[in-house]
């Protein structure tokens, strides 16, 4: 299978809305094709993922062509930090047939949100451990 | 090889099964011939594991010649309970007339009953294995590779949440048939057998009975007495009417040691049948045993609700929805709970390692000292003696002074300014310094092997307030402001973005005041 998902831009702000065209091509015509607007974390911690929205397509042709809308979600958006990123993502699956994804940024500002940031990690100066025999 | 070990068992279990089975289902093709019981009887072979044996003889004609048979049924007729054995030749007395059945393949074969084929409910679980084999090695060897699992798709893929269903189901199927079909009316025949009549016994025999299999060897008391019921003579080995066979040896010989062979004493009869008796009657502890199947039933349905569940959104923070103040806030752990679990894990560790060192110090004393043993006991007694530390150290910070924290607005947002209400209580003179920060963190979980690890990492840490005067300390209110941008809480399976308030209060030569709130840093209206 080869499969596109076109879409204008790939960053958007909260209630934004997503359009474009998904268009594949298979050997023969698939029992099912899904188009998921979803998000997944990638690092350290094993995967989570959720779906925001989906559709599904009525009787998917072997060489076919669709338009899609979509309504970017509030939260979570996506962001990137030490341990875990959370990235946005548009999913056309085809049963048989497989998956293709296109990367999306949904965030404030159409941007991501960075963890590392030098201003916000500001070190208070703890208490040091005091015992008697550490004198 | 996973699937292979599931078809070689899954066949060897059907086969042995489904030869059974048939043979049975013959036994209802056999005709059916007047007979005459010759003799019956139970036959006591203590040596057994199941003692009572029902001995059976009788006589029939086939084809104007007359034959006898031994066969009570196709199956060995062998029994723990006495009562269930003779429950089988209940109205089959010597010379009594009844029917048989006879094999018009082999006349001399004949059986006085027929099996049940109840037992063939229990196909499933070969045909299950032997399709989870089969299917399994077709779709290793034949099976095209699989299209690249989406991106999107719950994390173990849908096979592995089917996997789970069915397996979940199968423990609550065999759970809920246990806990059905074998404890409610065993559970329902000990509550009644509270009204069973009180009646005169004889112990024939005692003793303690040894069960052994490839888990260890479990032990049950086996007390074989005789009563008069009626005008009619019984015998009974029940016990209770659990008789379940557990550990410990010692307890069972102390109940033997009460029923010593001849001893008169008494047993509690069933009234509407009289051959059920029971020595102690009513609930006992071993009922608890009967529990074992509801805990199936219960991990069986939660594999299940595991694998039917579907993973849902992340929702902004609820008290996004709920603005209002002030907001007093609970602490993670109170220093209470941390003492309960620092002698929790301290006795479960020293508790294992004490076994060992005083299998060691026996030697010694014995003058037989295991050098090799001791060189590698003693990092696990270091790491005793630490815990032991650690239960002294969290009993010493049980005396603390407690914190209570009081946060305006509710709803915290990244870039907004909060006030911060604090008050401490108890020996609050002791703390030479109060420090109150907000910390913000990564938190990642994820599996190697078969244990689940969590590391963490700070990504913002904000102080709100910093004395080191007693009044100060005390109680007082700060401000604070979250900053702009940052990330608010996030909170999924394995990942998670988490929020809270520290508070820190330092002690001269004596645990610190160490209490975390973790709050909830919702959205703004732009999603950020």
């Amino acid at each position: 299978m080869t499969g596109k998902i076109l879409t204008p831009r790939v960053a958007y702000r909260p209630d934004e809305e997503i359009s474009g065209t998904v268009s594949w091509t298979a050997e023969k015509s698939p029992k099912t094709a899904e188009l998921r607007l979803f998000w997944h974390t990638v690092g350290k911690g094993d995967r989570d993922n959720g779906i925001a929205e989906n559709l599904i397509f009525e009787m998917p042709q072997p060489t076919d062509a669709r338009p899609f809308s979509f309504r970017a979600p509030t939260f979570p958006p996506s962001f990137s930090g030490n341990l875990i990123s959370l990235i946005w993502g548009l999913e056309l699956i085809l049963d048989p047939g497989g998956a293709e994804a296109l990367e999306l940024v949904i965030g404030p500002d159409a941007q991501e949100v960075t963890l590392d940031h030098p201003d916000w990690l500001i070190v208070p100066e703890t208490p040091k451990r005091k015992w008697p025999w550490s004198r | 090889m996973f699937f292979v070990v599931f078809l070689v068992l899954g066949l060897l279990f059907l086969v042995l099964l489904g030869h059974h089975l048939l043979r049975t289902a013959a036994t209802y093709g056999w005709i059916e011939v007047p007979a005459t019981v010759i003799h019956s009887a139970v036959i006591n072979e203590a040596d057994q594991e199941n003692p009572f044996r029902v001995a059976v003889s009788f006589r029939y004609q086939w084809e104007g010649r007359e034959r006898s048979s031994e066969t009570y049924s196709l199956s060995t007729r062998r029994f723990d309970n006495y009562d269930e054995a003779m429950k089988k030749i209940s109205g089959l007395p010597d010379g009594a007339a009844t029917v048989c059945y006879v094999n018009p393949g082999n006349p001399n074969e004949a059986v006085l009953r027929r099996d049940g084929l109840w037992l063939a409910l229990f196909l499933a679980i070969p045909l299950v294995a032997v399709a989870i084999g089969a299917g399994g090695l077709f779709f290793t060897w034949f099976k095209k590779p699989a299209d690249a699992e989406p991106l999107s798709a719950p994390p173990g893929g849908g096979k592995a949440r089917r996997g789970m269903v069915v397996f979940g189901a199968v423990f609550a199927l065999i759970g809920g048939s246990l806990f059905f079909f074998w404890f409610l009316p065993a559970f329902t025949k000990s509550l009644v057998s509270s009204s069973w009549r009180e009646t005169p016994c004889t112990v024939i025999s005692s003793r303690v009975k040894s069960h052994s299999d490839d888990d260890g060897t479990t032990y049950s008391v086996d007390i074989f007495y005789r009563y008069a019921f009626e005008g009619r003579e019984f015998r009974s080995n029940r016990y209770t009417i659990f008789g379940v066979s557990s550990s410990g040896r010692a307890g069972k010989a102390s109940v033997v040691a009460l029923y010593p062979p001849g001893s008169k004493t008494v047993c509690f009869v069933n009234p509407n049948d009289p051959q059920e008796a029971v020595l102690k009657r009513g609930v006992d502890w071993s009922i608890s045993f009967g529990l074992l199947p509801l805990a199936f039933l219960a991990v069986g349905l939660g594999v299940m609700w595991s694998g039917l569940r579907r993973p849902t959104l992340p929702q902004p923070a609820a008290a996004a929805l709920v603005d209002g103040g002030p907001l007093t806030l609970k602490p993670g752990a109170s220093p209470f709970i941390k003492f309960v679990s620092c002698v929790g894990i301290a006795v479960f560790w020293n508790g294992i390692v004490s076994v060992f060192v005083l299998d060691l110090v026996d030697g010694f004393s014995r003058g037989h000292p295991n050098w090799l043993l001791s060189i590698f006991l003693v990092p696990f007694v270091l790491i005793g003696i630490g815990l032991l530390g650690g239960i002294v150290y969290s009993a010493m910070a049980l005396t603390n002074p407690r914190c209570r924290l009081r946060l305006t607005p509710t709803v915290l947002m990244p870039g907004q300014r909060f006030e911060l209400a604090w008050e401490l209580y108890g020996s609050t003179q002791r703390i030479r310094r109060l420090l109150i920060y907000l910390e913000g963190w990564e938190e990642a979980t994820y599996r190697r092997g078969t244990s689940n690890y969590t590391d963490r990492a700070v990504f913002a840490r904000v102080p709100v307030a910093d004395f080191a005067s007693s009044l100060e300390i005390a109680q007082g209110e700060a401000r604070g402001q979250i900053p702009d941008g940052v990330m608010p809480s996030f909170s999924a399976s394995n990942n998670k973005i988490l929020w809270a308030l520290k508070v820190q209060g330092e002690i001269l030569n004596w645990p610190d005041v160490l209490e975390e709130y973790v709050v909830t840093v919702a959205p703004t209206v732009g999603g950020r």
